[in-house]
């Protein structure tokens, strides 16, 4: 080949190599900046099963090896709040009393259970400990978060006793857990859609009232 | 007749992908368990049997692509194999289950997950395409030096890209988890 070609050769193979490491770089970015600029509070994410739709019966167990069912109807009538936490989420450690009294609050008609994923058993036993919910089921599962598309820490799921997904999603606070039982009680899914609602009334009554 | 450089640098990209996808697997076999049942194709005492094979059977083929030892039946096994993935993910996504994590992903995007999406079917089929193209009939030639680094160079260039994709295609769709509201 002659020389001039083969070094223009080389230096266009370097070009496009540094180039694909560019876009990638970029995509990357993109992606990290995305993570970065969620948006916090009581958000419900659009990934994972939708509220209103029936729940799959799991059969799992907690961390003292006690069998129990999370989805589907319950038996004794109460709807299951399952709140998802970490030893390794800060904003948990904050949000456990919080969830406990709001459940002792609400004791007759819902039950709470902690779920968290990873292998190390010992470091959930100690975690259990520190926080003092012994007396709660805590699920070590994988599977479990995967089912409703857990993200995000704290993340709290409420299932009705009929079965069915009430409402979920990021909760950092008590207003956020509190908003999850209004949810069940109002039946409506989240501000958006109360908004959305009152909206085609507002519109509605406005027309009639130009006609 | 396409050049024999042409076939090594589809098998290097191939050995690369195939060996990447299955340490990643075989480093969480729970985890992937997990995907498999969120897939709900297969009844679930299944899944644990077949979250050690694929990556086994990944490996196998990623062992045949760098060897080049039965070109014709790695070439074909993978084509298989993609296009099972691609008819699985294109399933889920009929079935409007587009939440579930794809499992596909490896290296720099795997670690966050990765929902199901149209891309990642298309994905599948230009891969499905990139194997058949080594059952072409290859021109005799000896592979020089210039050759490899050529090779190499297409590998890196190859990883970059497909890296940078996957990116893009997983980007699409978080960005689009925020506009449905």
């Amino acid at each position: 080949m002659d020389g001039t070609l083969l070094v223009s050769y080389g230096i266009l193979w370097v070009l496009v190599i540094a180039l694909s490491l560019l876009v990638f770089a970029l995509a990357r970015q993109v992606g990290v900046l995305h993570e970065r600029v969620a948006p916090a509070g009581a958000l419900m994410p659009t990934s994972g099963p939708k509220v209103g739709e029936m729940t799959d019966v799991m059969p799992l167990r907690d961390l003292g090896e006690h069998a129990l069912t999370i989805g589907g109807a319950d038996a004794d009538g109460l709807a299951t709040l399952v709140l998802f936490i970490s030893p390794t989420c800060p904003v948990c450690k904050s949000l456990v009393p919080t969830a406990r009294s709001l459940a002792s609050h609400e004791s007759r008609r819902m039950r709470l259970v902690f779920a968290s994923d990873g292998d190390k058993t010992e470091q959930h036993v100690a975690y259990v400990k520190d926080l003092g919910i012994e007396d709660y089921p805590y699920i070590v599962s994988q599977a479990l978060g995967m089912a409703y598309a857990v993200s995000k820490l704290p993340f709290a799921v409420l299932i009705g006793s009929d079965g069915a997904l009430k409402s979920k999603g990021l909760v950092n606070t008590r207003e956020h857990l509190e908003s999850l039982l209004e949810s069940m009680d109002s039946g409506i899914a989240s501000l958006q859609d109360y908004v959305d609602q009152r909206r085609s009334e507002l519109e509605a009554s406005i027309k009639e009232k130009v006609s | 007749m396409i050049d024999p450089l042409l076939t090594k640098a589809i098998a290097l990209g191939f050995a690369v992908l195939f060996i990447g996808a299955a340490w990643h697997k075989l480093s969480s076999v729970g985890r992937f368990e997990a995907v498999l049942s969120n897939y709900r194709l297969l009844p679930p005492p299944m899944n644990r049997t077949l979250a050690l094979l694929i990556p086994v059977i990944e490996l196998l083929l990623g062992v045949g692509w760098i060897s080049g030892l039965q070109p014709r039946i790695t070439a074909i096994a993978s084509a298989a194999l993609l296009a099972t993935y691609a008819l699985a993910i294109g399933i889920n996504l009929v079935r409007g289950r587009i939440f579930i994590e794809c499992g596909c992903g490896f290296g720099a995007a795997s670690d966050t997950e990765q929902p199901l999406s149209f891309s990642l079917v298309a994905r599948n089929i230009l891969l499905i395409g990139l194997a058949g193209m080594t059952l072409v009939p290859v021109a005799q030639r000896e592979l020089g030096r210039m050759d490899y680094v050529i090779a190499l160079a297409t590998l890196l260039t190859a990883i970059l890209l497909y890296a940078g994709t996957g990116q893009l295609i997983k980007n699409r769709a978080a960005i689009r988890t925020w506009r449905d509201e």
